[in-house]
């Protein structure tokens, strides 16, 4: 069974997400999962994610914690454990305005979580988890 | 209208008419534009990334839409 395992925050699930770069390496986000955060696009991050971005996407309209048209990218991102990698849509914006905890550089939205078979989180004797799985 | 302004004027007819100039497109498709020009279309983002950087590599310019309704992501 292929699942990855995330230490949760006091306040906060978080899942820690590599970005390829388009000129090669990669760079690790830790990311606050949200399935609150709905629609096409699959993370936020800030702008200094914008060397991660392969194409740009059309501006999208968004409501809420952000507000209007976003600048948005395609990147793609893995998680090595389940051997999994994906091209998602990325907002990139200034993140200040989202109050994340220290530590944390974007958010993972529903369609992000929706590429796996399973997700959740669960509580072990050490405390709080989150998970992805394949199967 | 820059290179960026073209390609939104496109992007935005596909959006709302599924169509660009006599060519229609069909929900799922991957459209990637440069310079005013449709360049690729595909079933796949990677597809359409890669039909788009072989032609000019620079991530800055040309984009890869998704053929869909529009969708407003909300951030709770």
């Amino acid at each position: 069974m292929a699942a990855v395992y995330f230490r949760s925050l006091d306040e906060a699930e978080v899942i820690d997400v590599e970005f390829l770069k388009p000129q090669g390496g990669v760079r690790l986000f830790k990311l606050l999962v949200d399935s609150g955060f709905t629609g096409k696009s699959s993370v936020v991050l800030g702008q200094e994610a914008s060397e991660l971005v392969r194409a740009q996407v059309p501006p999208a309209q968004v409501s809420r914690a952000l507000q209007g048209a976003q600048d948005r990218g395609w990147v793609t991102c893995r998680i090595p454990e389940l051997n999994s990698q994906c091209t998602i849509i990325a907002i990139i914006t200034d993140t200040s305005v989202l109050s994340l905890p220290p530590g944390v550089q974007g958010m993972a939205g529903l369609s992000f979580l929706r590429q796996f078979a399973r997700w959740g989180a669960e509580q072990t004797a050490d405390g709080w988890r989150f998970f992805l799985s394949n199967d | 209208m820059n290179e960026k302004e073209r390609n939104l004027r496109i992007a935005e007819s596909i959006l709302t008419e599924f169509a660009w100039n006599g060519r229609t497109f069909r929900e799922g498709q991957y459209v990637a534009l440069l310079d005013g020009k449709i360049v690729a279309v595909t079933d796949n983002p990677d597809s359409a990334i890669s039909a788009l950087r072989a032609i000019d590599p620079d991530p800055q310019r040309g984009m890869v839409m998704e053929v869909t309704h529009p969708v407003v992501d909300v951030i709770r």
